[in-house]
């Protein structure tokens, strides 16, 4: 591994340091000057060793009891095992070496004179030594000596020992498992497909002669020194067709290892050359990704597996992505600083040729050892590779399996379920949508069943379409594929304009929801347009439309966009009037305004709506139905931000309760009840029930979802300001770092809340450069994204004005009360940015030493009491600053 | 064979004189910590250098100079081996966490160890500095084998090498130095 070079830098290095080892520092420190003038790269290397060797660690430490340990775990293993016999048949025993499922392993040499020959010796274990055992044993012998294969380790020799226990004897290779040895050279990629590719030219070999190996693992998979693969143990194998089939595979159950078995071995269903096929999927697995695919309990050989196993294993590329550094390390070394690239390798035909080893009918897998080495070497050459993704078609046959929907609702909630998008919200609407095309499915008019009969039609084109699509990386990628291969289908309408129409913003929709835009806007905006022209039938579909482009642009931070549509689409319903199949979309265009109002900040007009829905909601549905739990949300949000925190937790109490009366609701939305309940509760002083709701729902969503899911963004900005409140500031911090770098990956408008928050607490921190920095940033979002409306802009202005002062900026006082002032003009009412600004301007006045210090400090005790009464936590906490 | 002549037939290149004395080694080092572990219990930190221990024992003292050389060299190897294939096996059992193959003790000594778990990961990032060490600088490498694994002092080292305290001192800094900079270079965190 290392070049001649390396040996030879070291020997310079070496040499320096004998001299610079025995110097004081100041003499080591002009030495090294003097050897940086002629070679920079050395002295700086040298520096680095010097400051190494001040360090501490395990060389300090000592091994302490291990040698111990270690010894002691050798003996008692020894113990254990039993004595080593001296010799059987023609072989002297030298020691033991393993012991397997069907007996132990003896590194033995031949006693008989003749050649120095050293071997394994396999002796079979007591209880094994039935007639049946030894039928099969011997005719494992006959079928080991036909193979001859340079990667197959030769049989040697075998008989029946003094003791009647049947032993045979193997070629002996010194060597590493598979898996092991990848990890310890930090083998490439393609070094490690290479290998296994030769694994499987052996595996093949054998299969050309009918021998299925059937116990394929690591372990049986040694790499030698010069990096050649030698295959161990064919021990279970036997001819294929063989009449004692059914019997012989529960005997060989008892020796398998649950985690490399095939179902049909675990379900004691027909072995063939395909059983072969799923160990090296399993293996390969395990050479990509450092983790068996399947977790299986030890008992697992004696229940029986299904495809739900398979249908939840996350592709290799996937998992990577997924891994901490730790285990990226400990499987690809030095290879895993590139994580990203790593999975960009594998993404795709590496993935494809996994899962297509894995799938659990031996029919879908690769037919042999052969068919996977060549798709192997495909993806070694470049060559497009055999193995075909789950078609579209297969896919979408299982989804529709379980959602008999309209297909326009069929495909947001494949958007929902893949994605886990967005807001509460608008999982509620597409819950609602779900609800009313059942409702209406009885009221459709003529033409309406006519344009169910046209999208029946599509999806059965869909189905019956195998044309596979070539899937890439990872769960939004192959709903991506599923979605664009949709949108081909939907350009084909053209005898159907308004089916068209419609899905193409369906379509459009989803492209946006799965990450790709640019291209689901053009959609969306093509399918709005053609909509347009289709007259008085389609507006129903194009105010549908409108929202949802409204929900794009709020979701982008466009709000004055987003709002023109949701009036465009409030007037179509309008002039359409009342239609009952209608209320729901009409009532989530309503919902949709009020998202929109709420984030610009007219809290009051926001809440009058909110209202409204619920009213009309509770008339329709009546007051336990589970949908009323997302207009309960929705109230109790916009009460938080109103700062009436006692009115904000009774709404999200009524929105659990509802929520619970669901089953089929996602365990991942109490996330957003549970955050939504906990900022109630920092509001209500009570911490402590706060901290936990945050933990809660924390934990739910990192479970649910995923750890960079903005929701979990959110929850860690609120449990950091609970945190800066109680001066735990350390912890605030890194919370609010994290949910920073989240929002920014998201690309969320809502970025500038998060910074205002960080901010803050650098501010606590005294941080006062890293405050004015964050600050500054939160400043320019909040302002480029016209929400500055909000109370917490001013916040994040006095905050920055804050700053500024800290940082020697004595005008920016005048900055500090111009945001009081404007504040306090557009939200007269108690809110918390009041309060928080006005601890801030006291802070200021102090820092400036003026004196109406202790004035500043009475108003900033003022509005704390009067918005959070006198004995709530901050309230105390002011007076006792005073 | 004894001892004494095993040894100086592995020193002279005898690959079997060598394979067996390495077996004697194993078996006394097991039977040694057997012993220190009945007897002292938690007290064996300060236990004497269980390789120096096993030379008194299977040699006596009468054994030339080269041959001494050879056994420490030899035990200290062994000790290496033995105590990162153990931890190795741990950590297995621990990754494999009752999956396959691992025998049940294994898998609750590593439940009980797993207080050391940090420093079992330190190990084996040591061992693989270790090996890097060997590929450009043997003598240093073996060095830290007699010293660490071995637990030979310098005043020992230094009589058996036949080489002054003060180099070998000097000698076990480099080697710090370089094991120290490969880790943090070759295994951040």
């Amino acid at each position: 591994m290392n070049s001649p070079d390396e040996a030879e830098r070291w020997r310079r290095q070496s040499a320096a340091l004998d001299e610079l080892l025995d110097l004081d520092e100041a003499a080591r420190a002009r030495r090294l000057t003097q050897i940086a003038a002629d070679d920079p790269d050395l002295a700086s290397t040298l520096t680095a060793l010097l400051a190494a060797e001040g360090g501490q660690g395990l060389l300090e430490h000592g091994l302490g009891e291990l040698p111990y340990s270690a010894l002691k775990a050798r003996a008692d293993d020894h113990t254990r095992r039993g004595a080593v016999p001296e010799q059987i048949g023609h072989w002297r025993i030298l020691e033991r070496i393993g012991r397997g499922g069907m007996g132990e392993v003896f590194l033995a040499e031949r006693c008989d004179g003749g050649f120095q020959q050293r071997a394994a010796l396999k002796r079979l274990k007591r209880g094994m030594d039935s007639d049946e055992i030894l039928q099969r044993f011997l005719q494992e012998r006959q079928i080991l000596a036909s193979l001859n294969h340079p990667n197959i380790a030769r049989l040697l020799d075998g008989g029946v020992a003094e003791d009647d226990r049947p032993y045979f004897v193997m070629e002996q290779v010194e060597g590493t498992p598979i898996t092991d040895w990848a990890r310890s050279q930090d083998l490439p990629l393609r070094d490690r497909i290479t290998l296994l590719r030769k694994v499987c030219d052996a595996v093949a070999y054998a299969q050309r002669r009918l021998v299925v190996h059937r116990d394929l693992k690591p372990s049986n998979i040694l790499v030698d020194a010069q990096g050649e693969p030698h295959l161990l143990d064919f021990g279970i194998a036997k001819l294929l067709g063989d009449a004692a089939e059914s019997h012989e595979t529960r005997t060989g159950l008892r020796v398998l290892s649950p985690a490399y078995a095939a179902p049909e071995q675990i379900n004691g269903d027909p072995i063939s050359t395909a059983t072969d096929v799923h160990a090296l999927g399993v293996i390969l697995y395990e050479l990509l990704t450092g983790q068996q695919p399947f977790r299986r309990a030890r008992n697992t050989l004696t229940g029986s597996i299904d495809s739900t196993e398979y249908d939840s294993l996350v592709r290799p590329s996937q998992l990577l992505r997924r891994q901490d550094d730790p285990s990226l390390k400990h499987t690809w070394g030095s290879r895993a600083s590139d994580p990203a690239r790593l999975a960009r390798g594998i993404a795709g035909d590496l993935d494809r040729i996994v899962m297509t080893a894995l799938r659990p009918e031996p029919e879908r897998r690769y037919g042999s050892a052969a068919a996977l080495g060549a798709d192997l070497s495909a993806f070694l050459d470049g060559r497009p590779i055999s193995a075909q993704p789950d078609s579209s078609a297969y896919r979408l046959r299982k989804f529709m399996l379980r959602h008999r929907l309209g297909v326009a609702a069929t495909m947001l909630a494949l958007a929902a379920l893949v994605t886990g998008f967005g807001t509460a919200l608008w999982q509620a609407r597409v819950a609602r949508e779900q609800a009313a095309e059942a409702n209406h499915q009885r009221a459709r008019a003529q033409a309406q069943a006519q344009r169910a009969e046209k999208t029946r039609d599509f999806v059965v084109s869909l189905i019956r379409d195998a044309n596979p699509v070539h899937s890439r990386d990872g769960a939004q990628t192959t709903a991506l594929d599923l979605i664009r291969d949709a949108a081909k289908h939907v350009d084909a309408l053209e005898d159907a304009p308004d089916t068209r129409a419609e899905l193409q913003v369906a379509i459009g929709n989803s492209l946006i929801v799965l990450g790709a835009p640019d291209e689901g806007r053009s959609r969306l905006e093509t399918g709005i347009a053609e909509l347009r022209t289709l007259g008085e039938d389609a507006w129903p579909a194009l105010a549908d439309a409108l929202n949802i482009r409204a929900q794009h642009h709020t979701v982008a931070g466009q709000l004055d966009q987003a709002h023109a549509f949701i009036e465009e689409a409030l007037a179509l319903y309008e002039r359409i009037g009342p239609r009952e199949d209608l209320v729901q979309s009409r009532i989530s265009t309503m919902a949709e305004l009020g998202r929109n109002l709420l984030y610009r900040g007219d809290l009051v007009a926001a809440q009058t709506l909110y209202e409204r829905i619920l009213a009309e909601q509770q008339a329709l549905l009546g007051p336990d139905d589970p949908h009323l739990a997302m207009d309960w949300n929705n109230l109790g949000a916009t009460a938080t931000r109103r700062d009436r925190y006692a009115d904000a937790e009774r709404a999200y109490a009524e929105a659990s309760r509802l929520m619970a009366l669901d089953p089929q609701a996602p365990e991942s939305r109490q996330a957003w009840l549970l955050l939504g309940r906990a900022s109630a509760l920092i509001g209500l002083g009570r911490y402590a029930e706060a901290e936990a709701a945050c933990l809660q729902a924390l934990e739910i969503a990192e479970r649910s979802l995923h750890a960079e899911h903005t929701i979990v963004g959110s929850i860690r900005s609120t449990l950091a300001r609970l945190y800066r409140y109680t001066q735990r500031l350390d912890e605030a911090s890194a919370l609010a770092e994290r949910s920073q770098v989240i929002y920014a990956a998201a690309k969320s408008a809502r970025i500038g809340s998060i910074e205002m928050q960080l901010g803050l607490i650098r501010l606590a921190q005294g941080r006062n450069a890293d405050a004015l920095a964050v600050l500054t940033d939160a400043e320019h979002h909040f302002a480029s994204l016209s929400n500055r409306e909000e109370p917490d802009y001013f916040l994040t202005a006095a905050a920055l004005a804050m700053a500024r002062l800290r940082t020697g900026q004595d005008d920016a006082l005048t900055a500090l009360d111009q945001s009081l002032q404007e504040l306090v003009e557009r939200h007269p009412e108690p809110n918390n940015a009041h309060a928080e600004v006005l601890t801030l301007r006291a802070e200021a006045a102090a820092l400036l030493g003026h004196a109406d210090t202790t004035v500043w400090r009475e108003r900033e005790i003022e509005a704390l009491t009067e918005l959070l009464g006198a004995d709530h936590p901050r309230s105390k906490a002011a007076r006792s600053r005073r | 064979m004894d001892t004494t002549l095993l040894i100086a037939a592995a020193r002279s290149g005898d690959k079997d004189a060598e394979a067996r004395l390495f077996r004697t080694l194993y078996g006394d080092l097991q039977r040694m910590a057997q012993h220190h572990l009945l007897r002292s219990g938690s007290d064996i930190a300060h236990a004497e250098s269980l390789v120096h221990e096993v030379y008194l024992r299977m040699v006596g003292g009468g054994l030339g100079m080269n041959d001494r050389r050879h056994f420490f060299a030899l035990a200290s190897r062994a000790m290496r081996q033995i105590v990162v294939d153990h931890v190795r096996r741990r950590s297995a059992a621990k990754r494999n966490d009752g999956v396959a193959e691992i025998p049940l003790e294994l898998v609750q000594e590593s439940a009980l160890a797993s207080v050391a778990a940090g420093q079992d990961d330190d190990l084996l990032n040591l061992e693989a500095a270790l090996q890097r060490l060997e590929r450009i600088d043997d003598a240093l490498a073996r060095l830290v084998e007699l010293h660490f694994f071995g637990g030979l002092g310098f005043a020992e080292m230094a009589e058996v090498l036949e080489r002054s305290e003060r180099s070998l001192k000097r000698d076990w800094r480099k080697a710090k130095a370089f094991l120290y900079h490969d880790l943090a270079h070759e295994q951040p965190g």
